[in-house]
């Protein structure tokens, strides 16, 4: 039963991590964009990242649930 | 234009857009946070909302009803018996949850998720009561997950020293603001998946009172609405705020 919970929560959590990094940067990069005018390049910087950030964040969350030493993309806390 | 228009179709996202008395609909349906009382305050404006009001509520619940427990619990026996066979199973549980995310090393933040646990749960329930979920509201749910980002990187910076620094130039330094961002949308999507359950929740059920009520039995969606996605959502915030915390901690 707490293991289908876990499950649920991270399957509907993954989705949300995806899209909240490209809004926050969506809205920084229009909003910079709105002050020194120069529409709309700021912006598209910032959706890049946003993207980037989303992955990483959807990456970072899956890799805690599976967290196996001997998984090769375990690369996180190798040195401690 | 796109502004207004959007205000005309979606005057349903109470706490998101502040308070603004003409975009709200005079007649039918009013999802908005209800504004009981202005106040004046240093020159701006302070609204007393209903959300405020019911939080406040349940906050006189729960701080009554602790305080009745201790003072029953003043004679405690070592073998427990009556009441507080309820409580110590209730804290039990509690505590093994706690444990089962985090490790025996960090269990003492039981206490804590306890306290978070019953009040977004009571917050939730409320709808079966006929109040306004206070965690329908963005303000509310902001503020809970304001406190797990606090502790995320208190315990980070505290437990991991350099190493918490050192994390967000890995595995490439390049990558710094990226990782940045993603730190900071944590709370933000712990929040907004909360508040977005329960409001939708909300919404389709004044929805069903105003216009289905006559065919459809209220009762079955409350069932799933109120009671299966407010104690899921409940046990998802508590357990990914666990979790969230246990990823900084080094082992």
């Amino acid at each position: 039963m707490k293991d289908i919970a876990k499950a649920l929560g991270l399957i509907t959590q993954i989705g949300i991590s995806m899209f909240i990094p490209i809004f926050i940067c969506l809205f920084i990069g229009g909003f910079l964009d709105r002050r020194l005018g120069t529409s709309p390049w700021i912006m598209i910087v910032f959706i890049i990242l946003g993207v980037a950030a989303g992955f990483r964040s959807v990456y970072m969350m899956t890799l805690g649930y599976f967290k196996d030493k001997d998984d090769p993309l375990y690369y996180k806390k190798k040195e401690n | 234009m796109f502004k207004s228009c959007l205000l005309d179709k979606i005057t349903i996202i109470p706490g998101l857009v502040c308070y603004d008395t003409d975009a709200v609909p005079k007649e039918g349906l009013d999802f908005n946070i209800g504004v009981y009382k202005e106040v004046p305050f240093m020159g701006h404006t302070c609204y007393i909302t209903q959300t405020m009001v019911t939080t406040w509520f349940f906050m006189l619940v729960l701080l009554v009803f602790a305080l009745c427990v201790r003072a029953k619990l003043k004679k405690y026996t070592q073998v427990p018996k009556g009441g507080q066979n309820v409580i110590e199973f209730i804290v039990e549980l509690m505590d093994s949850f706690t444990r089962s995310n985090m490790g025996d090393k960090y269990a003492y933040f039981g206490k804590w998720f306890f306290g978070v646990f019953m009040f977004i749960l009571m917050s939730n329930l409320s709808g079966l009561l006929g109040f306004r979920p206070p965690t329908a509201d963005l303000a509310t749910t902001a503020a809970i997950t304001l406190t797990t980002f606090f502790l995320i990187h208190f315990m980070g910076i505290t437990k991991g020293k350099a190493g918490y620094f050192k994390g967000y130039l890995e595995p490439i330094p390049i990558l710094l603001p990226i990782n940045i961002i993603s730190e900071f949308a944590t709370p933000i999507s712990l929040s907004f998946r909360l508040f977005g359950n329960i409001l939708g929740g909300m919404i389709i059920m004044s929805m069903i009172y105003s216009t289905a009520a006559k065919y459809v039995v209220p009762a079955i969606a409350h069932i799933y609405f109120d009671v299966f996605a407010g104690v899921l959502q409940t046990v998802i915030f508590c357990m990914l705020s666990q979790l969230f915390i246990k990823d900084k901690i080094p082992d």
